[in-house]
């Protein structure tokens, strides 16, 4: 029998070689699991932002909308908030108290209400809600897309944006900023919310730019308290009227001035003309100035701009060693200050080739990752190149696609994330790839997002000793990027629950996102014996199927799902022997893992040439196939004191190549603690034998 | 110390499947009991494993099946359960002559068939009756005739077996397609048969058959799982064979093997058998020298204990008594 170690794991997903040419610790499948410091870990969670709040209510953006009578809890309002849209789904809290909309007028659903109730009509917003908690606050969920996030470095404040408003962080959650009528966004489906953090000359100056490229440029500091529009005039008007920036997509702070790029101006007679491809800039120091952004030849050493040649599209920019790094759909350029103060920048053309059509761009370690319509590309100041050759032929092929990508830097498991959403029209993004820049591996992740931010406190407000990521999805939840769980918070509750059939269950989940086989749990539900795992058969966009013979006439909104990530490895098609033109006998594997105190297993399977079909060269296995990862009762005083442990998995299997699958099978997948344990593999030791010639 | 619970975990550890996800439960009683069942007793030849079994004759029935019936418990599954008859066999404590090969019984137990005439066909009449001379041999009476269009027209008997196994004084005519179309009475004789088609008028419907004079047996073939005596028994004798049977299989946690000694033995086979399957002969390899030692211990007190017997000869056992000389053999 010989034996082969594969181990320590430097490559991670590889879909660019076919797959028995591979390199051994390479693989063709590494779902929900990654590359970090040479094992396969798991995929960190998403969970809610505070573990003693399972509604998940400080986790999701809301609108303070009132107070409830100090003495009956009645809180009648028409409309709730001016401008508000009103849609079934949407929820309200009084308290613990939550009412859900399931009509377009009518009766809300109320769970822990202690016998209030509510009514709500989605068309006028019109709201009513009958004996609840005396002056207790109201909030309003509109359940909208979470489009970006921004944190005002002054005031170590995060802020959270949908289509309408602005949303605060603090120990409630994220509470929409008041006046409401002021903090208004109209953003489209695929704006994004860019930030900056813009310091002038002076303290008193910090200032928090946002722009989405549709509304005017926003900005916040201790002077105004609220999101005020920034529109500077470009030409003093004393001389030449309505000459100002209507909007601009992209705000970015360098060399001591402010930036806008892709910008609308109002030109004297003529508005909002379009200058997709304009950088402007303001004076050095405070941007607020009524003559920072004068442009010559009216005002010298002032504000400027400048067109990109080519008449592109400007769609991202970043700073590198000393430069701005604009990018267009097919160029980059770089901004270099010349030190001159009439004509402070020079503009460069770096990359004729390649650009990006998203705002989907990171600084990392002196460089700068972006992606393009063709593939993921590193710029180091220098030279473009692609990163994502290991994944090139899926990329190629269409199997992943980059329509509405976003892009983030998680600085301390040294990773880029890029989420984007297989088909074009979708503003979630349903998939992400993991790249670990440290040991150049990918892996891919399962998750419904719809972008990125940081977060820098602690639920009670305490600030974080290093800054988390957190996700916003598609019905205002954010939550948490968190590396010691392995289970999903909350990211959806479930409207309605109706009886299919009597082995069925619908749940109604508006834009849910999902995909046929994946895996939700359902969490807080009061129904007996429907809380737990399921698989799910999509049903429409808005309905799902679920395997139940529970009776669910009784729900009344207070359930939620969370996704279980679906663990999905395959390894390359083993043979050691190929060289020497013999098949291969696998008798079994030995994995050396962490063990885990709770008990977790995973399905091992063989798979021969790259077949579909699981190997089975006896009438049955002897065992169940399945790597445990908990000491074994029979030697535990053994193995119960060690950190890793070495487990055979027995699958006997001949073929010309073999490639090994580890993930959980339906029956685990659905358990209540066994999807959710971590899991390292540090090393497999393969046995096997030479078997016939080719 | 020595439950089917030790072997268990000794299994285990020798192959390292610590788990019931690595080798389930059901598995690996499957494979012990196959090491003890079947492969246990071909390789250690234990005298703890000899047993006497017994059943009774039936009068005039001279074949006992050993795969069927209650009453002859001890037959049930013989081909299975018996691993070696090679000692003598004793009817009524008369030691009677075992035989295993059917040519040298039956030389010695040679018979002609009784024949005769049943009746003569017309071409109409289906139903023939009448009676045969006793004593009729169960399974060898035959009659037959041809139809009109010259086809052979077949009749065989076939004993009546009770709940029990045992194999009454009656029985059935069955045709070449296994109908019933008669019934026979082995000790009166009656016959009663129909045939599906009329014998052509004018062929005559001949019988034959063992005929044989019940007395005490003196001889027995063992073959094809069956237990045949003759000549056949007049009365009910007690027929008693020594074999080496086959252990019994374990269930519960809590079984010792027959002799407790054996469960280390035990389970080295059977993790010799596991390994074997899991094509791992490094690890059998490592674990023969134990197995080995095993086996010999096994043997052991087998081997003691016929240290002591004289080897067996013609003269083992005889004395002479009739001179001033005594010899004994």
């Amino acid at each position: 029998m010989d034996k082969f170690l594969i181990g320590p794991f430097t490559k991670g997903l590889n879909r660019d070689i076919v797959p028995f040419l591979l390199p051994e610790d390479a693989f063709t499948r590494l779902t929900n699991m990654r590359i970090y410091q040479n094992r396969i870990i798991r995929k960190p969670a998403f969970t809610l932002l505070n573990d003693a709040d399972p509604y998940g209510l400080k986790s999701r953006l809301k609108v303070l909308i009132g107070t409830t009578d100090a003495v009956t809890g009645n809180f009648p309002i028409n409309p709730i908030v001016v401008g508000a849209v009103g849609a079934i789904g949407q929820q309200f809290s009084v308290g613990n108290a939550i009412f859900t909309v399931t009509q377009v007028n009518g009766a809300m659903d109320v769970t822990n209400g202690g016998g209030a109730t509510g009514t709500f009509n989605t068309v006028t917003t019109g709201l009513s809600i009958i004996g609840a908690t005396p002056n207790t606050s109201v909030y309003w969920y509109p359940c909208t897309p979470v489009r970006g996030f921004a944190y005002y470095e002054e005031n170590e404040q995060e802020y959270a944006f949908d289509n309408q408003w602005a949303y605060g962080y603090t120990p409630e959650g994220w509470v929409a900023l008041t006046p409401l009528a002021d903090a208004r966004w109209n953003s489209g489906i695929y704006d994004r919310f860019i930030s900056t953090s813009y310091r002038g000359d002076f303290t008193s100056e910090a200032t928090l730019f946002v722009a989405n490229g549709t509304d005017p440029v926003k900005y916040y500091n201790n002077t105004v308290v609220d999101f005020t529009n920034f529109q500077p005039n470009t030409i003093n008007p004393a001389t030449s009227a309505n000459y100002h920036v209507v909007s601009a997509k992209i705000v970015k702070r360098f060399e001591n001035r402010l930036f806008l790029l892709n910008t609308v101006e109002d030109e004297g007679v003529t508005n909002n003309v379009a200058h997709s491809n304009r950088i402007r800039w303001s004076a050095a120091g405070d941007a607020l100035n009524a003559d920072a952004w004068y442009q010559p030849p009216g005002r010298q050493n002032r504000g400027s701009f400048a067109d990109l040649s080519k008449g592109e599209r400007i769609t991202a920019c970043e700073e590198l060693n000393g430069r701005l790094v604009v990018f267009t759909e097919n160029h980059i350029y770089e901004i270099i200050p010349t030190g001159n103060a009439n004509s402070p920048f020079d503009i460069q053309e770096v990359s004729g080739s390649v650009g990006t059509f998203t705002s989907s761009v990171v600084q990392v370690n002196n460089s700068i990752i972006f992606v393009s319509p063709y593939g993921i590309h590193m710029y180091d100041g220098k030279n473009t190149i692609r990163i994502d050759d290991d994944l090139s032929n899926a990329f190629d092929n269409g199997i992943i696609s980059f329509y509405n990508s976003s892009i983030w830097h998680h600085k301390t498991f040294n990773t880029v994330y890029i989420s984007y959403s297989p088909a074009f029209g979708n503003e979630v993004q349903t998939a992400m790839l993991a790249y670990n820049y440290k040991n150049n591996t990918w892996s891919l992740f399962e998750s419904v997002c719809t972008n990125f931010g940081d977060l820098f406190h602690n639920p009670a407000g305490v600030r974080y000793f290093s800054k988390s990521i957190i996700a916003g999805n598609q019905v205002g939840y954010v939550r948490e990027f968190n590396s010691s769980v392995y289970k999903n918070g909350i990211s959806q509750n479930i409207i309605r629950m109706n009886n299919f059939d009597a082995a069925h269950v619908d749940l109604t989940l508006y834009n849910h996102n999902l995909a046929d086989g994946d895996v939700i749990r359902i969490e807080n539900c009061d129904i007996a014996g429907i809380n737990g795992g399921y698989l799910v058969e999509i049903i429409d966009v808005n309905t799902i199927r679920i395997e139940s013979v529970i009776n669910v006439a009784a729900y009344h909104g207070d359930a939620a799902i969370l996704r279980v990530d679906r663990i999905d490895i395959r390894t390359k098609e083993f043979n050691p022997y190929l060289s020497k033109g013999y098949g291969v006998s696998l008798s079994k594997i030995t994995f050396n893992v962490d063990r885990n105190d709770n008990n977790s297993s995973y399905s091992v399977i063989a798979f021969p040439n790259g077949s579909a079909v699981e190997n089975d060269t006896l009438v049955s296995y002897p065992g169940s196939r399945l790597l445990e990862t908990q000491a074994y009762d029979l030697i535990n005083t053994v193995e119960a004191t060690q950190v890793r442990i070495w487990h055979d998995v027995f699958l006997p299997s001949k073929s010309e190549s073999i490639s090994i699958g580890i993930s959980m099978d339906n029956e685990l997948i659905v358990d209540d603690a066994i999807p959710f344990q971590s899991l390292s593999i540090n090393a497999m030791v393969l046995h096997t034998e030479p078997t016939m010639e080719f | 110390m020595s439950t089917l619970a030790n072997i268990k975990d000794k299994v285990r550890k020798l192959t390292k499947n610590y788990s019931v996800t690595q080798l389930s439960d059901a598995n690996l009683l499957s494979y012990i009991n196959d090491f003890y069942l079947y492969d246990f007793p071909q390789i250690v030849e234990t005298s703890d494993l000899r047993k006497n079994i017994s059943f009774s004759t039936t009068p005039y029935v001279d074949t006992y099946s050993t795969t069927a019936g209650d009453f002859i418990y001890n037959l049930k599954d013989f081909k299975d359960f018996v691993i070696v008859t090679d000692q003598p066999v004793y009817l009524s404590g008369t030691q009677i002559q075992l035989f295993q090969d059917p040519a040298e019984f039956y030389q010695v137990y040679s018979s002609t068939k009784r024949q005769g005439t049943f009746g003569t066909g017309d071409g109409a009449t289906t139903n023939f009756t009448g009676t045969l001379p006793p004593y009729i041999l169960h399974n060898s009476v035959l009659i037959g005739g041809l139809n009109a269009n010259g086809e052979a027209l077949i009749a065989k008997d076939s004993p009546n077996v009770d709940a029990y196994g045992r194999e009454a004084s009656t029985g059935v005519m069955r045709d070449n397609d296994n109908d019933n179309i008669g019934n026979i009475n082995y000790v009166t004789g009656a016959v009663d048969i129909t045939f599906d088609v009329a014998p052509g008028n004018g062929n005559v419907v001949t019988y034959e058959y063992y005929q044989f004079n019940p007395t005490t047996p003196d001889g027995i073939l063992l073959f094809d799982n069956k237990l045949t005596l003759r000549p056949v028994p007049d009365k009910v004798y007690e027929v008693k064979l020594q074999v080496r049977i086959q252990p019994t299989a374990f269930v519960n946690d809590a079984d010792t093997p027959l002799i407790k000694q054996w469960w280390q033995f035990i389970a080295y086979g059977t993790a010799k058998k596991i390994l074997e399957d899991r094509s791992d002969l490094e690890t059998v390899n490592r674990i023969m020298p134990e197995y080995d030692r095993q086996k010999i211990m096994v043997m052991r007190k087998t081997r003691l204990n016929k240290s002591k017997d004289r080897t067996s000869t013609i003269f083992t056992h005889s004395q002479n008594v009739t001179d001033t000389w005594y010899y004994y053999g």
